[in-house]
């Protein structure tokens, strides 16, 4: 029989406290887990939106909006830039690849995306994936002006399949007052899923805009690419463009050659998240702050419980030191009592935290988009850790005194 | 004062702290005063007294649990109230047995777990050693305390009171102490199960050559002993002058 066992035998004497304590525990180290898995994993999952693009060039508007509107289609583009840049971009001889991107109109509030094929052959996300078609084609992208190719969530979300037919309306808002009723767009392909903003876009061709807004109508003329001949149908502006460049080395001076034009910027994605994560950084400590809030109560409710059965353990108490058992180890008994409790949260939250980034991470990366890892579990820093089981150890310190103070006059009578 | 006395109290002065007196409001302000008592070995004594008259109180006191504001406690040549309590709780450990109204063993240990309780306290070098030696003598004395093997494993929790009493008494005698103290140990017990356990206590404490100091307020118990004392004729509790 030493401590330990006792301990043991003890705490399973009382389940119910136990089990309650146990499980408040090990729900708000969930809660900060799960925070801090998030915190690590949300930054990454946003920067997987994009990859591969060197350059976001854009025209009025600070880095951080140029980021959220041409990746995050969130917000507006300032200005446009002029089409003329991106065929000067395009033959740039430190260019790899030019993808130009028109944004402003929608479809039942999800945001419409103007391009061209390139940005099917060239568009990166995650860890370097090409997007890829689920349905359908986008061999004619490029030589139809009414087509149009889903991401997968528009798709799901509003039950278009291959040949269905659509119309975009102007503006961001789910409810626009002014429809575009002159294009009819048809589907022709259907994305896979991403698990990034792509999901959420309808993609047109550049010309296809263009087309909505000059008032053309394919309603009387048909969809044939002849009839775009009585229409200049040429884009003379576009919101955004994404380049990437052959040489890391030359993305400065492009940057400088294309800053050069008044009114024009062009940002490295990474420069920018790094500005989006300083802003965020301060919702992130409040949530941290949050969880070790959250954190303190479930410590003092186990000093509560603790408490609570100390006043029904008198009597045990009582027949330890009776036994010859000092205070000091009652204290101890208390202590012990309190850290495994505290350790044993921490191992089962660990445990279920894992399981869950190892087991699910392939479905929630696809359902919402945030990149979990498994690896993150590895991530925790130990500082948080420590951290818990010390604050851990700290509250079962005051029980344990508690104990300690008490049992000194724990009297033989006192069990009567 | 006789040097071969067990236990010798002088002039001892107890008076209830404030934490005390909240959780036995019955004994208010008051001071226990006793002026003499020893304890010659192998003993009986008997300590008759009414409820709240502070007999309990100085059975702690004996045990080294409360001390004393002043006086001398003496066990085995050391006064008690002079010890660090650490002392005191290994002296406790190795000298005493103590045997309460109820409520003597932790319910969720089987009952030779609780019988070999004690020894876990009665730290010596060669306590693992030792441990065959004590197991050995807990089966010897929960058989003298009538307590057949088909309960030594099962949990203190699920015996009757007169059972738990029994096996508490075997805890006392366990690890062969001096004196045992025993708090009204048979209030919890009908009267022919009250006489039974008194004899048996009696007769293996003779048996092992072990003092006995028992408190109780009921008189009858007290024909056994050797040796039976009032507790007011040994001190008084008194409230304090204003």
């Amino acid at each position: 029989m030493n401590m330990c066992t006792l301990t043991i035998k003890s705490v399973l004497h009382r389940p119910l406290s136990f089990v309650l304590t146990l499980a408040v525990l090990f729900l708000s180290f969930m809660l900060l887990i799960s925070v801090n898995t998030l915190q690590r994993s949300v930054p990454l999952s946003f920067e997987k939106a994009i990859s591969g693009t060197d350059l976001i060039v854009g025209a009025g508007t600070g880095p951080v909006s140029l980021l959220l509107y041409a990746v995050f289609r969130i917000g507006y583009p300032g200005a446009n830039i002029s089409y003329t840049l991106y065929e000067e971009m395009k033959t740039h001889p430190h260019v790899k690849w030019a993808i130009p991107i028109s944004l402003g109109d929608s479809h039942r509030g999800y945001p419409v995306l103007a391009t061209t094929e390139d940005y099917f052959a060239h568009f990166e996300y995650g860890d370097g994936r090409k997007l890829t078609i689920k349905d359908g084609h986008r061999h004619d992208f490029s030589e139809r002006v009414d087509t149009v190719i889903l991401g997968a969530t528009v798709a799901h979300e509003l039950g278009y399949s291959l040949g269905s037919r659509l119309t975009i309306s102007h503006g961001m808002d789910e409810v626009s007052f002014e429809e575009h009723e002159n294009v009819l767009f048809e589907v022709t392909g259907i994305l896979d899923k991403t698990g990034t903003p792509v999901d959420r876009s309808l993609h047109i061709t550049l010309e296809g805009l263009e087309a909505v807004h000059v008032g053309w109508t394919n309603l009387e003329d048909g969809p044939t690419a002849a009839s775009t001949t009585e229409v200049d149908l040429h884009p003379t502006a576009i919101s955004t463009l994404l380049l990437a460049v052959h040489s890391k080395l030359n993305i400065f001076s492009l940057q400088q050659n294309i800053t050069a034009h008044p009114g024009y910027s062009a940002i490295l994605p990474g420069v920018a998240f790094s500005e989006l994560w300083q802003i965020l950084e301060v919702a992130e400590r409040i949530l941290k702050a949050l969880a070790y809030l959250v954190i303190i109560c479930s410590l003092v409710g186990m000093v509560c419980t603790m408490m609570m059965s100390l006043m029904l353990r008198r009597k045990e108490l009582a027949i330890i030191r009776a036994l010859g058992g000092g205070p000091w180890f009652i204290g101890r008994l208390m202590a012990v009592e309190a850290m495994s409790l505290v350790i044993l949260a921490m191992a089962l939250a660990w445990l279920v935290s894992a399981t869950v980034l190892y087991g699910c991470s392939d479905l929630i990366s696809k359902e919402w988009g945030v990149y979990l890892s498994g690896d993150i579990i590895w991530q925790l820093d130990c500082g948080v850790i420590l951290a818990l089981l010390s604050m851990g150890l700290v509250a079962g310190l005051i029980p344990a005194y508690l104990a300690y103070r008490r049992s000194i006059t724990a009297t033989i009578s006192m069990t009567g | 004062m006789s040097g071969s006395a067990l236990l010798e109290v002088e002039a001892i002065r107890y008076r209830w702290s404030k934490r005390l007196r909240s959780q036995d409001s019955e004994h208010g302000e008051w001071t226990l005063t006793i002026p003499e008592f020893s304890l010659q070995p192998a003993e009986t004594v008997f300590i008759h007294g009414g409820s709240g008259s502070g007999k309990s109180t100085f059975l702690n006191i004996l045990a080294g649990i409360l001390r004393p504001q002043s006086g001398t406690v003496r066990v085995a040549g050391q006064d008690l109230t002079q010890l660090p309590q650490r002392r005191m709780d290994r002296l406790r450990a190795h000298y005493m047995g103590i045997i309460f109204q109820q409520f003597n063993l932790l319910p969720y240990l089987t009952v030779m777990d609780n019988v070999l309780l004690g020894t876990y306290f009665q730290s010596s070098p060669s306590r693992r050693t030792r441990r065959e030696a004590d197991q050995r003598q807990a089966k010897v004395l929960l058989e003298a305390c009538k307590l057949p093997d088909q309960y030594w494993q099962r949990p203190a929790g699920e015996l009757s009171v007169g059972q738990q009493q029994r096996v508490a008494a075997a805890r006392a005698l366990l690890g062969k102490p001096k004196i045992i103290l025993a708090d009204e140990p048979t209030s919890a017990l009908d009267t022919p199960l009250r006489d039974g356990f008194i004899k048996m206590m009696l007769d293996l404490s003779v048996h092992h050559d072990i003092a006995v100091i028992m408190v109780s307020h009921d008189l009858q118990l007290g024909s056994h002993f050797t040796k039976m004392i009032s507790f007011d004729d040994l001190g008084s509790s008194t409230p304090p002058t204003p």
